[in-house]
């Protein structure tokens, strides 16, 4: 069936909450409904299956009952995405949790989807490791939405992001068939690594039921510093001096308001190691920060810090969230781009980027709630724009539903936009899963 | 093809790249019948030698037209078969796209054309305090693209992680000739991960003819120790311990007996003769934390039997050392006329029965067979030492593989860490994965290259294969 005849066809609910009864899945309630509400629209169904053979039926009878699919964990980031383009049930994997295979001996755990993040590093912390990517409240993340999501927080600076971590992966296909790729071993490449076309992918290729990643010791200390600077040109300069220093940074963040007041541009950064490592660390860079006010936190307070650091941008109030990319060096010019634009719009911003690997993210204040509509369309022009110029992208993360289906928010200009399309019509044929959330429609 | 075609095909070749830019001389040609994987022999009908991005797409437009299927070569160091002429024609060979296109400290960026060899990468960086980290053994011969295709690793991926997390970004050539980029300067750009899964597909989706690498600072310090074992078990007990410990050293490598000798007799590193086994573990990172981590992994080694422990004085001797254990295939020629290097893969603590079930299957199978390998991440390489005017050595050999393969499977592992399926295992990619999920892989395939014409026949296993594990084609062949 072609995606357009099915996108036109009507759903059965009713034969679909049928066929659901015949293999017993367990529904949410109606808190579920709006736990699980994306964007103003809430779901038709929430299902909570305890399998991945659930997972599968749930999958094959959507397809026969034309009904879409919205994977999700426990819904914390679901904002994130173009809204479902038609009315949709959730498959909630939080109660397929299960850690799998913990094996300490040989740094790699196996997890169901549903289990948190949290979860998952406490069960690993007691062996002295963890799974070193920090996304936003890992209480509320589950492992398949740290993937799907690409949850990846400031350590990617000296981790990578979750790619990087994912060593195997099993996926139930739109088709109800269960898949797999990659092994539970670290270094593996048997077959094609379609781990990777999961992570990101918000859910539209499949249902990520387990995965397999690599582990790291649990570092013994950490320490983190907040640098003053006084202005941008300041802060590149620090930044330019850690770059080539002998120091090897867990993470390096840059905080500033737009507009800046003066002396509000911050620069953190974290170390991790052992005690040694971490001490020479936090002596060098008290030496490149010379004359600047610099706080520093070891220990509890520190992991504290990092925890608020990890948070801030998920947990901050804002009408609009917005994340660049770009070279870490476009930095500067990409700030000055925002301090023109706040000007313009009569806008207050928050930035905060991992300055290292030069993303960016941009929480947008408005004084006057009434008028974000049509400032919020022309601020994301503007500000994309802006990105490309220095030859980056921009996208939205988040922004009130009712401004939402107003706006752009992967972006256009993809240029392998046709070969996704292509990826996406061979996994999923029928659109069944996620519609309209992904770049360009998908 | 028919000789009249393949003339024809020439003309129009010659056309796009000159000349000089195409060989079809069958003598010329023999050069391109394998890899370093020797086990199979199939020369193309004639070679491409594209200079640009341009060509490249010019002449898979035009193959394109034919219908004729292709195969892209780096510059043929690949262990597996990858870039073996089966039912393709027409070689594609990078080895003229070979410059350095942009060098970025700042960012740590470079991006190269494909041809660049890969030890070449870190030479350009290295006044800049920078290095790309993947090191094969080949990286003084293997390409970029070879290296992207594979999704190669070495022995500091340890560490530091394989191919696939230092490329940021590749130009992809498609089959039909039409170039698309994936990924970039910038990380996270919206959309599929098409870089990912293109990485480590083994040349199956097209031509990558540029890549943006990911460079790191050079370590600020280096600890570099030679601990010697009375055998292969004892030194596979020590690493399980230092992964087991939490130390994650940026190469852990171990050679055994019949590698020390053949080694030694090449080059006079003083390694002790008699040794069942000796390792190599290398930290890196900062100088603060060197000293106590080499301490710890002394300690490690001193408790799992090892009989001396040495460090390396200064950086001439640890090159030295490193120049052992890269060039250790090359010493196997004084040992045997040929040899097949498998690539399993185990749970690092599952090394010390892997190893043994190693050296019952060469006693079974009446092989000598040598190890020298990537024990951190449990990647084995056991070299299965043959003669190929011997018939029936050289079936054992592709037996005795077949069945180290199986028991790394049995342990919970993989049938390669780094070298790739090729042609070499499709037979027993059934072993791992399941129809469906060679079905899905095949689907993602055939977005890339709808008509199956880029380099065909690797990878997945024939209809008749996926039913058993059968012997691989090697045996029908001969």
């Amino acid at each position: 069936m072609s995606r357009a005849s099915l996108v036109e066809s009507t759903p059965d609910w009713d034969g679909f909450d049928d066929d659901l009864r015949l293999f017993e899945v367990a529904a949410g309630t109606s808190t579920d409904c709006v736990r699980f509400t994306i964007d103003g629209v809430p779901p038709e169904r929430v299902l909570l299956p305890n399998s991945a053979e659930q997972v599968c039926r749930i999958l094959q009878i959507a397809t026969a009952r034309g009904v879409a699919l919205v994977p999700a964990g426990f819904g914390a980031h679901l904002g994130l995405g173009a809204p479902p383009g038609r009315p949709y049930a959730v498959l909630s994997l939080a109660s397929i949790d299960a850690l799998l295979d913990h094996q300490p001996a040989n740094m790699t755990v196996t997890t169901q989807a549903g289990m948190s993040v949290a979860e998952l590093q406490a069960a690993v912390a007691g062996s002295g490791q963890w799974l070193p990517v920090e996304p936003p409240l890992p209480a509320a993340t589950s492992v398949g939405g740290l993937i799907s999501a690409d949850l990846s927080g400031p350590s990617r600076f000296s981790q990578g992001t979750v790619r990087d971590l994912l060593v195997g992966i099993t996926v139930a296909r739109a088709d109800g068939t269960l898949v797999k790729s990659g092994g539970r071993v670290v270094k593996n490449v048997a077959g094609y690594d379609l781990a990777k076309l999961y992570c990101g992918a918000l859910g539209t290729l499949g249902v990520i039921v387990e995965a397999t990643f690599k582990l790291r010791a649990l570092p013994a200390a950490v320490a983190v510093a907040r640098v003053a600077c006084s202005d941008m040109a300041v802060a590149r300069e620090l930044l330019e001096r850690i770059r080539t220093a002998p120091v090897e940074p867990h993470l390096i963040e840059l905080l500033t308001p737009i507009p800046s007041a003066g002396g509000d541009c911050v620069i953190v950064v974290a170390f991790r190691g052992s005690r040694e490592e971490v001490a020479k660390q936090q002596e060098t860079l008290r030496a490149l920060a010379h004359g600047k006010t610099m706080e520093e936190r070891v220990g509890d307070a520190a992991a504290a810090a990092l925890a608020e650091l990890r948070d801030a941008n998920v947990r901050g109030e804002a009408f609009l969230k917005l994340k660049a990319s770009l070279l870490p060096t476009e930095l500067p010019p990409f700030v000055s781009a925002l301090e023109d634009a706040s000007g313009e719009h009569g806008l207050t911003m928050a930035v905060q980027a991992h300055a290292g690997n030069g993303i960016v993210r941009v929480r947008v204040h408005h004084p006057n709630v009434e008028d974000t509509g049509g400032s919020a369309r022309a601020l994301v022009e503007q500000l994309r724009a802006a990105a490309a110029a220095l030859g980056g992208t921009l996208v939205v993360e988040q922004v009130a539903p009712d401004l939402k289906p107003g706006l752009d928010v992967w972006g256009g200009g993809i240029e392998a936009l046709p070969l996704m399309r292509r990826i996406k019509e061979a996994l999923d044929p029928g659109g069944v899963l996620s519609p309209g959330r992904f770049v360009g429609g998908i | 093809m028919s000789f009249m075609t393949t003339s024809r095909l020439v003309g129009w070749l010659q056309d796009i790249v000159g000349n000089d830019g195409v060989v079809s001389h069958p003598t010329e040609l023999s050069v391109y019948d394998c890899d370093g994987y020797t086990l199979e022999k199939s020369a193309p009908d004639v070679v491409v030698l594209p200079r640009s991005t341009d060509e490249v797409a010019a002449v898979l437009k035009r193959l394109q037209c034919e219908g004729v299927p292709f195969v892209p070569r780096g510059t043929g160091t690949g262990l597996s078969g990858g870039c073996l002429p089966l039912g393709a024609p027409v070689m594609v060979s990078l080895s003229r796209m070979n410059r350095i296109l942009e060098l970025d400290p700042a960012n740590r960026r470079a991006v190269v054309q494909s041809g660049v060899i890969n030890s070449w990468v870190s030479r350009a960086a290295k006044p800049h305090g920078l290095h790309y980290v993947p090191d094969p053994s080949s990286q003084m011969a293997c390409s970029i693209g070879g290296n992207v295709a594979e999704n190669s690793g070495g022995p500091h991926t340890l560490k530091y992680g394989v191919t696939t997390n230092h490329v940021l970004g590749v130009t992809l050539v498609l089959p039909d000739g039409e170039v698309v980029r994936l990924g970039g300067m910038t990380e996270d750009g919206p959309g599929y991960d098409l870089l990912g899964v293109t990485v480590g597909s083994e040349g199956t989706f097209g031509i990558v003819t540029e890549a943006i690498l990911k460079l790191q600072p050079l370590p600020q310090g280096c600890k570099t120790l030679l601990a010697v074992f009375d055998s292969v078990a004892d030194g596979s007990a020590a690493v399980s311990a230092i992964i087991a410990g939490g130390i994650v050293p940026a190469a852990l490598e171990m050679l055994d007996h019949l590698i020390i000798q053949a080694v030694e007799d090449a080059f006079h590193f003083g390694f002790p003769r008699a040794a069942g086994a000796v390792l190599i573990a290398e930290l890196d990172g900062l100088e603060a934390g060197l000293e106590r981590a080499a301490g710890k992994v002394r300690e490690v080694c001193e408790a799992n039997g090892a009989t001396e422990i040495r460090v390396a004085r200064d950086d001439r001797e640890r090159e030295a050392l490193w120049k052992c254990r890269k060039r250790a295939f090359g010493a196997l020629g004084r040992l045997a006329p040929n040899f097949c290097c498998q690539d399993g893969v185990v749970p690092p603590n599952r090394l010390p029965e892997i190893m043994e079930r190693v050296a019952a299957i060469g006693k079974a199978y009446d092989l000598r067979i040598g190890n020298v390998f990537h024990a951190g991440d449990g990647n084995i390489h056991p070299i299965l030492l043959y003669d190929e005017r011997d018939r029936d050595e050289t079936e054992r050999v592709v037996a005795a593989g077949r069945e180290i393969l199986r028991e790394c499977v049995r342990l919970g592992g993989s049938l390669t860490g780094e070298h790739g399926i090729g042609v070499e295992k499709v037979a027993l990619m059934p072993l791992i994965f399941t129809p469906d999920d060679l079905r899905t892989m095949e689907a993602v395939r055939a977005v890339f290259d709808p008509g199956d014409r880029c380099n065909p026949n690797k990878i997945f296993p024939s209809a008749e294969e996926r039913v058993e594990v059968r012997t691989p084609r090697r045996q029908a062949a001969m």
